[in-house]
């Protein structure tokens, strides 16, 4: 568990659960806390409901429970959703950039947050500067290579500056170079860090604490480091070294 | 059947274009209404235009060394309605002529009358007759859909036929029977594919099937009006395809009363000044139309609409309905 | 992928890219208009439109061989109908190689394939020199709803990558031994197709939810509109 007194937490999950459309439980009873500025890797196999908390999180999927962002009480979600709160990066860039250029993919964000267009331009500018695409204003999402395209979907969700940037397998299809480039990004990301994945070696690069889900609900919670020596616990529930 | 630049005359191109532009902002209007979340139409209708385009590119073979493909007019129609079909249809057409020169710029209205109008919209009268007169359940959903894609492709066929013949680039008895035979094959393709995207979509997700589909077996008592504004409405589509299309062909071999009456040598009494002069068609065609043929399919055409139209206001004003309404199921 | 030419020389400098979009569609579409009208003896009228997109490829700096290259490829379309009209049509008849030709069958196949020929190349040439989108911001100004104009860019955005999916799932088929011979087996491009549908779809909603996160409210491009020969 995060720290018990203190400053609020940034991320209060209370007895979270979500239940697909049939009825089955996706996500069974969820509790954890995460301080703000902490880094933190939510592991687990596939099917475990990683996908789901993050959508959950964000305000796209409504789920019961306590779920509490930065102060303000979140669930059920109401389909209200807030930018900049929580940012949430798919697995899949594609499904993220839909615009015709990365440039106006980057603003649109902060556009529909109501900045002029002078803020636009620079929010936009730095984002890009930010992920290592400077310049990359009229190039098309499907000319660039699969890397690239991943800092751009990273970029676009930085670009309206949230508190808590939520990933979901940020390393799925990338090679070494381009896995390295995206933990730099992390690494300087300032605010909150909620990364979802089952390649621990690279989640270990960032972040110091390990929360290991199985069928929905949490079975580890603690130090990265620690965690990761546990041999036994997570072959149990399907996660490599 | 996509009309490159300047097989079709200025007059012609220019009319359909002003049409088009008419049905899509109509489209437009209707299509947001029609949606049920209406936020999601960009998206929805986007990657739907893709999946046609994208689709389009699928040819089989249709015998004789040629190929046809898929149009998607009706499966986008009974997914997602008329008006979001017709969307679509042009999002995709202007495309293709814009990156692929396939299809005219000129053109453009003429093949989105008759791919996304045409096709799109006006068959959805004839497949939600279809599915209101056939069996609730997914044999009926499929069979209406078979049935309604197969006259789509072979509707739009005739119209670039007759946008051919009223053109002058080609007779009408070479152009309709080569467009119309062709695409009877081909729309048979249409039909399988129709039917093999909405098995999948049935199957995978069906809270994508609209209400009016009514997938699911169980009888429910079925309002009498319904059924029978769905023969009307199917009725009157088969009534059109016959009047435009095989009425340029009918006999002009004299009529069984004209036929006695030469015989028996009354003809000539029939006067030589008719006592109507103003009729609208006379001998049964368009006066300005150039091909003669042309001109009575398209007689043919108003004539049965206007016929239906005077029928339909005579009921509906003369004759007095008793007031025990059935409640219509939705 | 075709469109890949067109990136190509799209994002380059010359009087043709820098010119407004909005003018060089007006330019094109009078073009069209009086080319298509003219009737084909008048062959002096087509060489001046010839001429004419020659010198605006030349201002343009694109090498004219590719232009017209592309350009060729739409004649298979016009071919199809065009060339059997001498046959067709009666009136007077041509000896031309043994065979009886109409004249005016032959000057339609001519009309059909020059028209189609400048049509493509005038097409080519606005796509070639000016990025989609700010053609598609040109649209808007010129009046077309900004509801289309969205799916317009979303569509052409995703286009590409339906199309290889479609290519993809052919192959695949093709590698379990899918030859297709006659129409019925047309079902399994239905199964193909259904498939593909189920994707599209599942990524349209995908999608949404990515504009949602973002705070979309119902417009995409809401690019304010700008003044008169701006170059963005």
């Amino acid at each position: 568990m995060g720290p018990v007194s203190g400053p609020p937490p940034c991320i209060d999950l209370q007895d979270l659960r979500y239940r697909y459309p049939d009825g089955t439980f996706a996500l069974q009873g969820i509790s954890f806390r995460l301080a703000a500025g902490e880094k933190v890797c939510l592991a687990g196999p596939n099917g475990a409901g990683k996908s789901t908390l993050l959508l959950c999180l964000a305000g796209l999927l409504r789920a019961e429970g306590t779920l509490i962002l930065n102060g303000r009480n979140q669930a059920p979600a109401t389909g209200t959703v807030d930018p900049s709160r929580i940012g949430l990066v798919f697995q899949s860039p594609d499904d993220q950039l839909f615009c015709p250029t990365i440039g106006e993919d980057v603003a649109f964000g902060p556009r529909n947050q109501g900045k002029t267009e002078e803020e636009v331009r620079k929010v936009v500018s730095g984002s890009l500067a930010a992920v290592g695409l400077a310049g990359f204003e009229q190039r098309c999402a499907h000319h660039l290579s699969g890397g690239e395209r991943k800092r751009a979907a990273i970029a676009s969700v930085l670009a309206c500056q949230p508190a808590i940037l939520a990933m979901d397998e940020p390393w799925a299809n990338l090679d070494g170079r381009a896995c390295r480039a995206v933990n730099a990004i992390l690494r300087d990301f300032l605010g909150t860090l909620l990364v979802a994945s089952h390649n621990l070696s690279r989640a270990a690069a960032v972040c110091e604490r390990l929360i290991v889900l199985d069928e929905g609900q949490v079975v580890a919670d603690g130090p990265m480091a620690d965690l990761r020596r546990e041999g036994t616990l997570l072959e149990a529930h399907g996660l490599d070294l | 059947m996509h009309i490159p630049d300047g097989f079709v005359s200025g007059a012609i191109n220019s009319t359909t274009a002003v049409v088009s532009v008419v049905a899509l902002a109509v489209s437009v209007a209707r299509a947001k209404r029609e949606l049920r979340d209406k936020a999601f139409a960009v998206p929805l209708l986007a990657t739907v235009a893709a999946f046609v385009f994208a689709a389009q590119m699928l040819n089989f073979p249709i015998g004789g060394g040629t190929s046809g493909h898929f149009l998607g007019a009706v499966t986008a129609a009974a997914l997602l309605g008329p008006w979001s079909a017709c969307i679509v249809l042009s999002v995709v057409l202007l495309l293709q002529a814009l990156l692929f020169g396939d299809g005219g710029i000129t053109a453009l209205g003429s093949n989105i009358l008759n791919m996304g109008v045409v096709a799109g919209i006006l068959t959805y009268p004839l497949l939600r007759g279809l599915r209101a007169v056939l069996p609730v359940g997914r044999k009926g959903y499929f069979l209406a859909a078979a049935v309604t894609s197969w006259t789509s492709i072979v509707l739009a066929a005739g119209c670039c036929a007759f946008m051919l013949a009223l053109s002058g680039t080609s007779p009408l008895g070479l152009a309709l029977p080569a467009m119309v035979g062709t695409h009877a094959v081909i729309g048979i393709g249409e039909a399988l594919i129709t039917v093999a995207v909405l098995t999948a979509v049935v199957k995978a997700r069906p809270d994508i099937v609209p209400a009016w589909a009514q997938l699911d077996s169980t009888p429910r008592p079925r309002s009498a009006n319904r059924k029978v504004s769905g023969l009307a409405a199917a009725g009157l589509v088969l009534a059109a395809v016959l009047a435009l299309f095989a009425s340029p062909f009918a006999s002009s071999a004299p009529d069984g009363l004209e036929r006695v009456a030469e015989k028996q040598g009354f003809l000539a009494a029939a006067s030589e000044t008719p006592v109507w002069t103003r009729s609208l068609f006379p001998d049964y065609r368009v006066k300005t139309v150039a091909s003669e043929q042309a001109a009575t399919g398209l007689a043919g055409l108003i004539g049965t609409m206007l016929v239906f139209a005077c029928g339909y206001l005579a009921i509906r004003f003369l004759v007095r309905e008793p007031d025990t309404r059935e409640p219509s199921n939705e | 992928m075709s469109h890949n030419f067109i990136d190509r020389f799209c994002q380059q400098d010359s009087f043709v890219h820098r010119l407004d979009a909005r003018v060089k569609i007006l330019l094109v579409l009078v073009f069209l208009l009086v080319q298509v009208s003219t009737p084909p003896p008048h062959v002096h009228s087509f060489v001046v439109y010839a001429g004419l997109l020659l010198w605006a490829t030349a201002l343009a700096r694109i090498p004219a061989g590719p232009v017209l290259g592309r350009a060729a490829l739409v004649l298979p379309f016009s071919a199809f109908v065009a060339l059997g009209l001498p046959f067709m049509h009666g009136g007077e008849t041509v000896a031309v190689f043994g065979l009886h030709l109409s004249r005016s069958g032959l000057w339609l196949l001519f009309g059909a394939t020059v028209k189609a020929m400048l049509a493509a190349t005038a097409v080519i040439l606005l796509m070639a020199t000016t990025p989609f989108g700010r053609l598609l911001n040109a649209l808007r100004h010129l009046g077309v709803p900004l509801f289309f104009i969205d799916i317009l860019a979303m569509t052409q955005r995703y286009l590409s990558l339906l199309m290889g999916e479609a290519t993809r799932l052919r192959r695949a088929a093709i590698a379990r031994g899918y030859a297709p011979k006659w129409l019925p087996q047309s079902v399994i491009i239905g199964r193909l197709a259904g498939n593909l549908f189920l994707r599209s779809y599942e990524r349209a909603e995908r999608v949404y939810g990515a504009m949602r996160l973002r705070g979309y409210r119902g417009l995409l491009l809401s690019t304010p509109l700008g003044p008169l020969g701006r170059t963005e």
